[in-house]
């Protein structure tokens, strides 16, 4: 009765991480959709983070979950564990790596094209910042 | 194990080798004909991106793990110093 | 809860947007002029390839072909991580 009910909680849990790698890859669509339609490379950042966290950081939770209840053990354990691991080391990263390019880019004469104030660019050329 | 459909008698899996291919193909040929190198340390990325989805469609993933560490980490940093080192832009060599 | 045909027919349509969206990524690389733009669609590109990796391995059973998707990954941010040094004028090791 008990292990009854645990596997149906196993089976709805599952489908939910299925239904989230759709729309994740939904997301992916709409990041590749945001890169051809934005015209900058500061504008494209936004696009880049929904690709990241929206189609890929989600997608590897949801496709882990569905391996760790929907398939049998030894296969599910393994391809959990590893979707586990690369979801938790994109969240790391990513964030890490598009603000290492966006500020080598500021750095090498790359701006924001619609731009009001430029506090950034301001600071270096009064040597605040280096 | 999932089968998929076939279309003119092709199955997915060939269908998928093919394309990765010639995205490949293009990628090495904008490698070859680039005259900002930098752009071509890109372009050859992209290229190694996609010998990688060749090959994982080929269900290799040991050559999956050589070929990005290689294409994509050792080769674009060894060129990105070497760079460095001389000049970005290629310039055109004169006919005698 | 839902049959197994029907989850399988899910995670077949999710590989098929992964590689359209891959597929217009590629061309926008393509046709790319500016350098960080490149090299964030680089990075775009490897991170589909990871979940495309790993939603392959569960739809075909096969454990073997999961391996490949952590050190993609990490490879896409020291790629990152490069190409941002040389952009700001400095050696690699600084």
């Amino acid at each position: 009765m008990v292990t009854d009910a645990l596997t149906l909680v196993g089976q709805i849990l599952g489908c939910l991480g299925l239904v989230l790698a759709l729309v994740g890859a939904v997301n992916d669509l709409i990041a590749a959709i945001g890169f051809v339609r934005f015209k900058n490379f500061f504008l494209r950042l936004h696009a880049l983070t929904v690709g990241v966290i929206g189609g890929t950081f989600y997608p590897l939770i949801g496709l882990g979950t569905y391996a760790l209840f929907c398939i049998s053990p030894p296969l599910g354990y393994y391809v959990a564990g590893v979707s586990y691991v690369t979801a938790f080391f994109v969240l790391i990263t990513a964030p890490a790596g598009s603000h290492a390019i966006a500020r080598g880019a500021h750095r090498a004469g790359y701006r924001p094209e619609p731009v009001k104030e430029d506090k950034l660019a301001k600071d270096r050329e009064e040597g605040v910042m280096e | 194990m999932f089968q998929g459909p076939v279309i003119f008698g092709l199955t997915v899996n060939e269908i998928l080798l093919a394309v990765f291919l010639t995205l490949a193909l293009v990628f090495t040929y904008k490698t070859l004909v680039e005259k900002d190198l930098v752009k071509a340390v890109v372009y050859s990325g992209g290229e190694a991106v996609s010998y990688a989805l060749a090959f994982v469609v080929m269900y290799a993933p040991d050559l999956v793990l050589a070929y990005v560490a290689v294409g994509l980490g050792i080769y674009s940093a060894l060129f990105l110093f070497v760079i460095t080192r001389t000049e970005r832009y290629e310039k055109e060599v004169v006919e005698a | 809860m839902l049959p197994l045909e029907t989850q399988m027919y899910i995670l077949a349509g999710a590989i098929g947007l992964y590689i359209f969206s891959s597929l217009i990524y590629a061309y926008k690389l393509a046709t790319e002029k500016s350098v960080p733009d490149m090299v964030i669609l680089v990075d775009s590109l490897t991170y589909d390839l990871a979940v495309f990796i790993v939603a392959l391995s569960i739809l075909t059973q096969n454990a073997y072909l999961a391996v490949g998707a952590l050190p993609l990954a990490i490879w896409a941010y020291v790629f990152d991580i490069y190409m941002s040094k040389y952009l700001e004028g400095r050696e690699l090791g600084d």
